[in-house]
């Protein structure tokens, strides 16, 4: 398992919310996230429950109405958030990369892959050499299995199909030896036929590199065999986090068990039930635990307290009141 | 940025992809028509000495005895009160108020556009804000009073008149730019240059700016014809270029106390103002039709 010291991303008690004609939403209410050296981490959660909110303040791009409450996000034992904008830049150019769920809209239209791959590369390895540049290019796009490079630098985005596109972001995301890499929903939008092919060989190419992954995605199956750690967000709070072989094995709290339901089973007669209700609304989130007015288990203390993250089994943390005193 | 259409081995058009907007432009005849007669303006403001039967009819001239003379095949538009050729003025006239709006738009539009990326880049800072009430302000005052109050304090002439409707002008590029860059800016792309560490000004000039290219050409062109016409009205009034320079605005000025016994004087330099912001509005409307989806 991960050392204990090898921490490489720590998210402590992070509240994010957005500034709206409404009000103020308050998104993210103390998201807890550890992610060590090399492991995988996927994170799991209905839409709207502030996964991609989280991600985005990794890296601070969230849009500009949006306010860091309170938390801290440690990167190698650096606060992110205090960052001055000098460091942050040399975060993005050479630690932390990200892949967007949408590579069309990723990448710049009129920019030709060459040119955006030649100004990434320069800046991160510091280099003018075109020589040079061009072959750290067309080793990098060799590594993300596209066919015919030399054609692919010489092209617009508008002219690769989706699953190049974001082959060509995997590409660009592992420039320079990142040790840290986040991938936001990275196969939503793609054919259902390319799904599978870009998945492997941006797993892949996570396993050889050992670097840390963030896995956001809602195709459980992918999460569940391609991480080490889950972690389950609902309304804005991690609820659960476990070992990936454990969480989809033995799912402890309501709402994760209710989520698993929700795959369709090859063998199963019956279609999924759903979980009734929706995601809360963040101007006025309910007061407790978050998840209360849809839970099945629900008790008079799952309104008034919000429940502590609890060790129930190694390495197994659940935040409910069901399980407080130990299951 | 390449120009010129060239394919690779592919067959794909290289560069700015013009052959594909070459195709769209021409789609539309009205856009030829455009394109003609800006290229026709063009040629004869430039070849002026060369053109013109009478090219020294442009200065100082007299001829009393052809003055007034209606139109005839010497003098296809007429003469003048002093005798002067009109066509020949006109085709001067063409000098200066393409002079004009060449000087004028050259001013113009980098402060405008820079501060439009600035503005709208950092547009919930205290930088854009400034940035924006300013042109605002700017915005506020009618355009034709405060040239023609700033003409009015400065002595009349062409060129304090073009630095009257430059000041004016700026703030119409910065607002442009201000809405494009502000949708721009939360474009995922954006995001992704900024994750992989991109800086404000690369991200300002290489990625948002060249996205504008469409709108801004397009509004070039039409504005062409918007400072002609407002610099033709500044001498209309008097309070541009100065008698005896074959202005259009002035020439329409001169032959209006002749109306309408002696209609050729002003209408033909009218109708050549015309001409010139007509080619120039076509035009705009074609690169506009180039440049869309």
């Amino acid at each position: 398992m991960f050392m204990e010291d090898d921490v490489l991303l720590e998210i402590r008690n992070l509240h994010v919310g957005y500034k709206t004609h409404l009000g103020t939403s308050h998104v993210l209410n103390g998201v807890n996230l550890k992610v060590y050296k090399g492991e995988r981490v996927g994170v799991i959660g209905e839409s709207g429950s502030g996964k991609t909110t989280t991600m985005k303040s990794i890296l601070r791009i969230l849009p500009s109405n949006a306010i860091i409450m309170d938390g801290e996000i440690l990167y190698q034992g650096k606060d992110v958030l205090k960052m001055k904008e000098k460091e942050l830049l040399e975060i993005r150019r050479k630690h932390i990369s990200m892949i967007f769920q949408d590579p069309t809209a990723a990448l710049n239209p009129i920019i030709k892959i060459g040119e955006l791959m030649g100004d990434i590369i320069k800046y991160t390895y510091k280099t003018e050499d075109k020589e040079e540049i061009k072959k750290i290019s067309l080793k990098a796009l060799k590594e993300a299995s596209l066919p015919d490079p030399e054609r692919i630098l010489d092209s617009y985005p508008f002219q690769l199909s989706g699953g190049m596109k974001q082959r060509v972001c995997i590409a660009l995301s592992l420039i320079g030896n990142r040790e840290m890499i986040i991938a936001d929903e990275p196969t939503t939008n793609l054919d259902v036929t390319i799904k599978a092919q870009v998945l492997d060989i941006l797993t892949n190419l996570v396993k050889e590199r050992n670097v840390g992954w963030i896995f956001v995605s809602q195709a459980l199956g992918a999460v569940r065999e391609n991480v080490d750690r889950v972690y389950v967000m609902y309304a804005g709070t991690i609820i659960e986090s476990a070992p990936a072989y454990e969480l989809f094995e033995n799912p402890l709290h309501p709402y994760t068990q209710k989520l698993l339901e929700c795959v369709p089973k090859l063998t199963g007669k019956k279609f999924a039930e759903g979980i009734p209700g929706r995601i809360p609304n963040y101007f006025n989130p309910p007061s407790g635990c978050r998840f209360h007015p849809r839970c099945p288990h629900a008790k008079e203390i799952c309104k008034k307290e919000a429940p502590e993250m609890v060790e129930v089994e190694k390495g197994h943390f659940v935040a409910c009141h069901l399980y407080s005193g130990g299951r | 940025m390449k120009i010129g259409v060239k394919l690779d081995k592919y067959g794909w058009v290289k560069g700015l992809e013009l052959g594909k907007k070459w195709y769209k432009f021409r789609r539309s005849p009205l856009s030829i028509i455009g394109l003609i007669v800006t290229l026709s303006a063009i040629f004869m403001a430039i070849f002026a000495p060369w053109v013109a039967p009478y090219p020294e009819h442009a200065g100082f001239y007299t001829d009393f005895a052809n003055a007034n003379k209606p139109p005839s095949w010497e003098h296809w538009f007429g003469t003048d009160e002093y005798g002067r050729d009109v066509l020949s003025r006109t085709i001067f006239g063409f000098r200066y108020s393409l002079m004009m709006a060449a000087v004028v738009l050259l001013l113009v539009v980098p402060p405008g556009v820079i501060l439009g990326l600035i503005g709208g880049y950092y547009r919930e800072r205290w930088l854009g804000k400034v940035i924006m009430r300013t042109a605002d302000i700017f915005i506020a005052v009618p355009p034709l009073v405060l040239a023609l109050a700033i003409c009015s304090l400065t002595t009349p002439s062409v060129f304090n008149a073009m630095m009257a409707v430059s000041l004016m002008w700026w703030p119409w590029y910065t607002r442009l730019m201000y809405n494009i860059t502000s949708s721009l800016k939360e474009e995922y792309f954006v995001y992704a240059a900024k994750v992989t560490g991109a800086s404000s000004s690369y991200i300002m000039f290489r990625e948002i700016f060249p996205n504008t290219l469409g709108p801004l050409l397009t509004k070039i062109t039409l504005d062409v014809g918007w400072v002609i016409l407002l610099g033709a009205s500044l001498s209309f009034v008097g309070l541009g270029a100065q008698p005896p320079t074959p202005d259009l605005g002035t020439m329409v000025a001169d032959g209006a106390k002749f109306l309408p016994e002696y209609w050729w004087i002003s209408i033909f330099p009218a109708l050549a103002i015309s001409y010139i912001i007509l080619g120039a509005n076509l035009l705009g409307d074609g690169i506009k039709d180039a440049f869309e989806g």
